[in-house]
């Protein structure tokens, strides 16, 4: 199914469709990653992915920086960023999109850090990968987007990884994907490990930099109260489909697909009272190895129907909203 | 919006009579020496300063806090995982602390520890019932085919499929292997359960599962639980008191309601501020998170 | 420096003890440097109790100990009964040799196994790689004597190489250059069969350290920041996989040592090698104890380099020792 025309401007910074992604591990079984994922970002814009383990959202993150995993493969489906194909790069050229155009910042800062190289000079070489910059401007660079980072550059640019905290160590990787202006930035669950305080920090600092260069954001998270703070649009995965997409405030106001509103009400907000019981989704994340017939999430829905179990449920698209959800059952959409 | 006041040491305000309180904690230090490679002594680290808490019967407290602030090390030193270096741990009228080793062994049974995760707390070579049933084996109680038994009454119990018995922890989700902990932590028939951060690194919807759970088994065996978690908004669905823990000490302590309504400290004023979406008040030097 | 004295301390201890095992093992082995000459008719017995008082065999063992100890810390290292020289000056051309041999073998042994090692897993599965595994294993099952005896037939087949020595009957005759082009003809067969024993130990941990570097996390975020293959190999991984392999750089000083023995006897090479070989036939004591000191000096003092180094890359271990 051809995404409608009205939905996706040819303004768009990425372009995500039908992409399809399958695992292949060595002893056979094939692995559905991802079916039939489309998005697109425009410039400047941030936009959330909502889903859980299972879900597909970090390997659709890694698709699209081509930085799967070898058993992986892209089955289906097209990847377009400012015009050119992502899929049908060199891994040169894409080395080339990776840190200058395209960034990623991962979950685990204390992992994604090398612990024998000082953090000042890890940010340097990503300026030296993508420019001719001499020793000295390069060190400069990176001093400066340390800074911009909310680290005392002075203080931090000759400390090791384990001399900082969980939270400095994340506003060094945000340093790195960011020193080089890339027009898009992937962040996969970036605060996930950090505690609460922590985490607000440094969605502020992330906020405010893409603000500031106009850099879009695809913001991937378990987390739904993270994904309706910051972005402007989101999009709910579940068992590596898209089941609903929209703009937030629309979608987490009047969520369309029984999955989101379940996610959502699961989500316990302060000051709806004391000690109670949560509404919660019941059963467990989707086993992705058994070929499923009908829909994914069927098994756990209050809403299922005779037919959810049977057929792949449509994507229903309401082009004035800018929303689709793919289901059956969709809670009263408008044109109903 | 909030009044600052001087941080006030709460846990003296609070005052439970002896004969309700389950657990008591009074003036709980605890000190870590790290060893240095010539000679003695080295360097100390703090981790508690002089805690102070009761739980009644049958309530939940929670206590939150930074990485770092003491929580782990609290709930430790309540099970008597680690000696405390001052103070006294009270349970049930009987003063741990000072109890002997064996005399210790017929209280382990009634508080347990339930760890975050199970990579660190489960063997992985042992089948899910095994691992619910290993304190039983431990503790030397009934025979093997009893200790089955009550092994899987106790995966029933917390909601995990029976067919998962016989498979080996790796196979299961971060969910399951959660329940399985907590099922783990039944078996024995405790009084209190110590959990440490039991919903971190779990899916948005498994939390919520995992903390009806714990309500339910609340309700039906009448646990005690403390809590130990990093934010406010799961905790609140589950405590009756919440304590606020930094460098050490509890900062702000009381009823669930009023300290998320008025919360008095600076720290927890900015936890609250975070948890309902503002941005982090709190003034620390930039960089310094 | 804290660290340096603490090693140079731990270093100082093993001497003292490998010197007291070393007396050990000699005098529970059989004989002793006299028995040879009681055997012979003609010497009476009197004269060889004399001869034995005299080089002070009759003591007991702690007392020979104690007596060689006080003279080695004072740089005397005893007296060998067969040359009828001090130890020191018997040693010391010899350890000069060796100590040439294993530094050319070494350099040339990491060079290749750094070079190759990094190739192959730069690009793993890749035919340099298969071809790599499958020699380094066969290397790794012939024994080094085989290597040296076979490589010794082709000296003496060929005759492209001299069969052995350090240089040739006239050299000192001939000019610097010549002299220098002798030297190294001897030099390329005795150093080829320490490299052939001992590299594909080297390679194959190489290979490993920089494989597993390869595929760590923070090599996939650099990869993510768009790092190039060669940047991330160098400036990246190497560092993060130097660890094992510097202190792999300390262990291979002992082994080469001990591979360098062998071959120099297949080679007479005139290193430590022959000499520990006639000393022990000939139950020269001090010579012995002097030789196997020697040679866990040199191992002592790689090792210890490899620590400074293993200091001065990972930060980590810095942070322990401040």
């Amino acid at each position: 199914m051809s995404p409608p025309a009205p939905l996706y401007n040819d303004d768009a910074l990425l372009r995500v469709s039908d992409l399809t992604v399958t695992y292949r591990p060595e002893h056979g079984i094939l692995v559905r990653g991802l079916c039939q994922v489309s998005l697109a970002i425009r410039p400047g814009e941030i936009v959330g992915v909502l889903g859980e383990s299972g879900s597909g959202k970090s390997t659709m993150a890694l698709a699209v920086s081509r930085l799967l995993p070898a058993a992986a493969e892209v089955s289906g489906g097209s990847v377009w960023f400012q015009g050119v194909n992502l899929l049908a790069l060199s891994e040169r050229a894409m080395e080339r999109v990776r840190g200058g155009r395209i960034s990623f910042l991962g979950q685990d800062p204390t992992s994604a850090l090398n612990p024998v190289l000082r953090v000042g000079e890890q940010v340097r070489q990503v300026v030296r990968a993508h420019s001719d910059e001499s020793a000295k401007r390069s060190r400069e660079t990176a001093r400066h987007m340390l800074q911009q980072a909310g680290l005392d550059e002075a203080r931090h640019y000759n400390a090791y990884p384990h001399q900082l905290s969980g939270g400095q160590r994340q506003r060094v990787a945000i340093a790195q994907a960011l020193v080089c202006s890339p027009s898009l930035l992937i962040a996969d669950e970036p605060t996930s490990l950090l505690d609460p305080i922590t985490e607000a920090g440094i969605m502020d600092l992330l906020q405010r930099l893409v603000c500031e260069a106009k850099t879009a954001l695809l913001l991937i998270s378990h987390d739904p109260e993270l994904v309706r703070r910051l972005t402007a649009r989101t999009l709910v995965m579940y068992a590596g489909r898209v089941v609903e997409a929209g703009p937030t405030a629309q979608v987490c106001a009047f969520p369309l697909h029984p999955y989101t509103s379940g996610l959502l009400r699961s989500r316990p907000h302060l000051g709806l009272g004391g000690k109670r019981e949560l509404p919660s989704i019941p059963g467990g994340p989707p086993d992705l190895v058994r070929q499923h017939v009908g829909c994914a999430f069927e098994p756990r829905c209050q809403q299922r129907a005779g037919e959810c179990s049977l057929n792949d449920p449509p994507e229903i698209v309401d082009v004035e909203a800018e929303r689709t959800v793919r289901c059956f059952q969709e809670l009263g959409l408008r044109d109903e | 919006m909030w009044r600052r006041s001087a941080p006030c040491d709460a846990s003296r305000n609070w005052d439970y009579g002896m004969s309700e309180s389950l657990l008591e904690v009074r003036e709980l230090r605890k000190t870590y020496v790290k060893p240095r490679m010539f000679g003695t002594g080295g360097a100390e680290v703090v981790a508690l300063r002089g805690v102070n808490v009761s739980i009644a019967r049958g309530h939940t407290l929670a206590v939150v806090g930074e990485s770092g602030s003491g929580k782990s090390t609290l709930a430790r030193c309540v099970v008597q995982l680690e000696p405390a270096t001052w103070g006294q741990v009270w349970f049930a009228g009987v003063e741990l602390t000072r109890l002997p080793w064996r005399q210790l062994r017929s209280f382990r049974s009634r508080i347990q520890l339930v760890l975050q995760g199970a990579s660190a707390a489960i063997n992985p070579a042992f089948r899910s019932w095994e691992v619910v049933a290993e304190p039983l084996q431990i503790l030397k109680r009934g025979t093997g085919a009893e200790q089955k038994s009550a092994a899987l009454e106790c995966m029933r119990q917390v909601g995990l499929p029976l067919d998962l018995a016989e498979r080996l922890p790796h196979q299961l989700s971060g969910g399951q292997l959660q329940r399985l902990v907590i099922a783990r932590a039944l078996v024995l028939q405790p009084e209190l359960l110590v959990l440490d951060e039991p919903f971190t690194g779990l899916d948005v919807s498994i939390q919520a599962q995992i903390a009806n759970l714990l309500l339910a088994l609340q309700r039906e065996r009448s646990l005690t639980y403390l809590l130990i978690g990093h934010g406010l908004p799961m905790v609140s669905a589950l405590a009756d008191e919440i304590a606020v823990m930094q460098g050490g000490r509890i900062v702000e302590r009381g009823a669930a309601g009023s300290v998320l309504a008025t919360p008095r400290q600076g720290y927890t004023q900015c936890l609250v501020s975070v948890a309902f979406g503002g941005a982090a008040a709190r003034p620390s030097a930039e960089g310094s998170r | 420096m804290r660290f340096l004295l603490h090693r140079a301390a731990q270093g100082a201890f093993v001497l003292i003890a490998i010197s007291i095992v070393g007396f050990l093992l000699l005098h529970i082995a059989p004989g002793e440097f006299f028995s040879e000459i009681r055997l012979n008719p003609q010497i009476a017995p009197a004269t060889v109790d004399a001869l034995r008082v005299q080089y002070g065999l009759d003591r007991s063992l702690p007392a020979q100990y104690g007596l060689w100890l006080r003279s080695a810390l004072r740089g005397d290292f005893g007296f060998s009964f067969a040359y009828n020289r001090p130890v020191s000056s018997l040693l010391w051309p010899r350890v000069r040799n060796t100590l040439l041999l294993n530094t050319v073998a070494l350099t040339a042994a990491w060079l290749f196994a750094l070079v190759l090692g990094a190739w192959a897993a730069a690009h793993p599965k890749g035919w340099a790689d298969r071809l790599s595994a499958v020699l380094t294993s066969t290397m790794l099952v012939v024994p080094d004597l085989m290597f040296a005896l076979a490589l010794l037939m082709v000296a003496v087949r060929t005759r492209r190489f001299p069969a052995g020595g350090m240089l040739g009957l006239e050299a000192a005759e001939h000019s610097l250059w010549s002299q220098a082009q002798d030297f190294s003809e001897h030099l390329f067969l005795p150093v080829l069969t320490i490299v052939l024993g001992v590299f594909p130990i080297l390679y194959r941990h190489v290979r490993s350290s920089l494989a597993e570097a390869l595929a760590s996390p923070f090599v996939q975020a650099a990869r993510g920041y768009g790092l190039g293959r060669n940047q991330i190999l160098f400036r990246q991984a190497f560092p993060a996989a130097a660890n094992p392999l510097i202190s792999l750089f300390g262990l291979s000083f002992g082994l080469l040592l001990s591979a360098s023995l062998l071959v120099e006897v297949v080679f007479s090479w005139p290193g430590l090698g022959p000499m520990l070989l006639e000393s022990i036939l000939a139950r020269d004591v001090y010579v012995i104890v002097g030789v196997v000191l020697l040679s866990a000096v040199l191992v002592i003092i790689g090792n210890l380099f490899a620590d400074v180094l293993l200091y001065w890359n990972d930060p980590r271990i810095r942070a322990e020792w401040q």
